[in-house]
C-alpha cells in the first residue's frame, strides 16, 4: 500500500478542483505523471513555425502546498532536463523566464517558484499577482506559464 | 476526470435506460456571485437548471428566499428559463456556467486616460471584455495580448478564464477595471 504524505494528498485534491480542472476543460494544461514529489505537468503552447503545442515541465512539490513548487522545461520523451535548444523563446517576456543563464535553468525565473523567489524579495512588491500563494495553489504557477506561453512574446523554441 | 468514473454502477429496473440516464451527472464548472473560485459541481445529467442552481447555492454567498437569482452559461448574454432541461439550455459536461443576482454588470476600462464603458452579462470572461475594451481603445490584438486587466486601484491582474460576476456583489452592479501593460520580471 502506497502511504501519501499531506503534502501529496493536497496536491491531488487541488487537481481534482475547479480551478485546475478547469485548465484542463479549457486545453490549458494537462497532468501528465506523479511519482511524489516529482510531478510533470504538460502547457499548451500557441502555434509557432517548428515548435511544439505544449512543453512538459516537472515540479519538485516537496512540502506543498505551505513551500512554493520549482519547475524546470523537461523531456518527457527521454526523462530528462529539456534541451536549452528546446526551451521555450521569445522576444521580452519569454527568454527571461526561460534563461538557461541563471542557475544553470534549474528554474523557471518567475516570483512564484521556490528556487527564483530566493534573493528577490523586491518581487513581492513589484509582481504581487505572481507570489506563490498555498490557497490558490499550483493554478497559479500554470497560469503564469501557459500566459507566457500563449503571449506575442513567445516565439517559438530557441531554435526554431 | 472521465465522466465514466461520475457514473453509479449500471442498473437494469422495470424503467430501463431511462432510469440508468436519470441517475447519471455531469460535471459543470460554476462560477458564483462575489466568488473567486471557479468550483467543479455535479448535477444529474437530466436535471433543470432549477436543480443546478440548488446545487449552486451550497457555494455562493447566502441569498434571501425572495432573491431573483438567475444563471447565465459563460458569455451568453440573457440568463436561462429555470425549468428548462440543461441538456435544452446547450449545458453540457464540463460547460461553465454563473450564477448571479445582476441581470447586467456595468463595466469600465480605463487606459491612457481614455475609459470606455459598456454592460455586459455577469458569465462574461475577462478575456471578451479584455478583446471588446482593446477594440474600443484601437488597440491592435497582438497589443492587447500584451495587456492585462486588473480591478482599479489593485496591482493584482485578472485571469482571462474569470467571469466579471465573480467581481461584484449585488446591488453593486458595477466596476472599474484598468488595463496595462504586462510587466517583465527582472531582477
Amino acid at each position: 500500500m502506497v502511504i501519501q504524505g499531506p503534502d501529496e494528498r493536497v496536491f491531488l485534491g487541488h487537481v481534482d478542483k475547479g480551478p485546475f480542472q478547469s485548465g484542463v476543460a479549457r486545453g490549458r494544461w494537462r497532468l501528465v505523471s506523479a511519482c511524489w514529489p516529482y510531478v510533470i505537468i504538460a502547457v499548451s503552447a500557441a502555434l509557432r513555425p517548428n515548435a511544439p503545442t505544449e512543453y512538459c515541465l516537472r515540479f519538485d512539490m516537496r512540502n506543498y502546498p505551505q513551500a512554493a513548487p520549482t519547475a524546470r522545461p523537461w523531456d518527457n520523451d527521454l526523462d530528462i532536463p529539456l534541451a536549452d535548444e528546446k526551451r521555450p523563446h521569445g522576444i521580452s517576456r519569454v527568454p527571461k523566464v526561460f534563461r538557461t543563464d541563471w542557475k544553470n535553468g534549474i528554474a523557471l525565473y518567475i516570483p512564484c517558484d521556490r528556487e527564483a523567489i530566493d534573493g528577490h524579495d523586491g518581487w513581492r512588491a513589484q509582481h504581487p499577482d505572481m507570489i506563490w500563494n498555498p490557497n490558490e495553489g499550483i493554478t497559479l504557477y500554470l497560469r503564469i506559464v501557459h500566459e507566457l506561453l500563449n503571449s506575442s512574446d513567445y516565439t517559438g523554441t530557441r531554435s526554431s | 476526470m472521465a465522466i465514466d468514473t461520475l457514473l453509479p454502477p449500471k442498473t437494469i429496473g422495470p424503467t430501463g435506460q431511462r432510469e440508468d440516464n436519470a441517475m447519471k451527472k455531469i460535471e459543470v464548472f460554476l462560477q458564483v456571485e462575489g466568488v473567486k473560485d471557479i468550483v467543479l459541481i455535479h448535477v444529474p445529467q437530466s436535471g433543470s437548471i432549477r436543480d443546478l442552481l440548488h446545487v449552486a447555492k451550497e457555494h455562493g454567498p447566502e441569498f434571501r428566499e425572495d432573491d431573483a437569482i438567475m444563471v447565465f452559461i459563460e458569455d451568453m448574454d440573457e440568463a436561462v428559463e429555470l425549468d428548462v432541461l440543461l441538456e435544452d439550455a446547450g449545458i453540457s459536461h464540463r460547460g461553465h456556467v454563473h450564477v448571479h443576482r445582476c441581470h447586467r454588470v456595468e463595466v469600465s476600462v480605463n487606459f491612457n486616460g481614455m475609459r470606455v464603458s459598456d454592460s455586459f452579462p455577469p458569465s462574461a470572461t475577462v478575456s471578451r471584455i479584455k478583446k471588446w475594451a482593446a477594440k474600443e481603445l484601437g488597440m491592435s490584438e497582438k497589443d492587447a495580448a500584451e495587456h492585462v486587466l486588473e480591478v482599479s486601484g489593485t496591482k493584482v491582474s485578472l485571469d482571462e478564464d474569470i467571469h466579471v460576476g465573480t467581481l461584484v456583489v449585488h446591488p453593486g452592479c458595477q466596476i472599474s477595471l484598468d488595463l496595462r501593460p504586462k510587466v517583465r520580471v527582472e531582477g
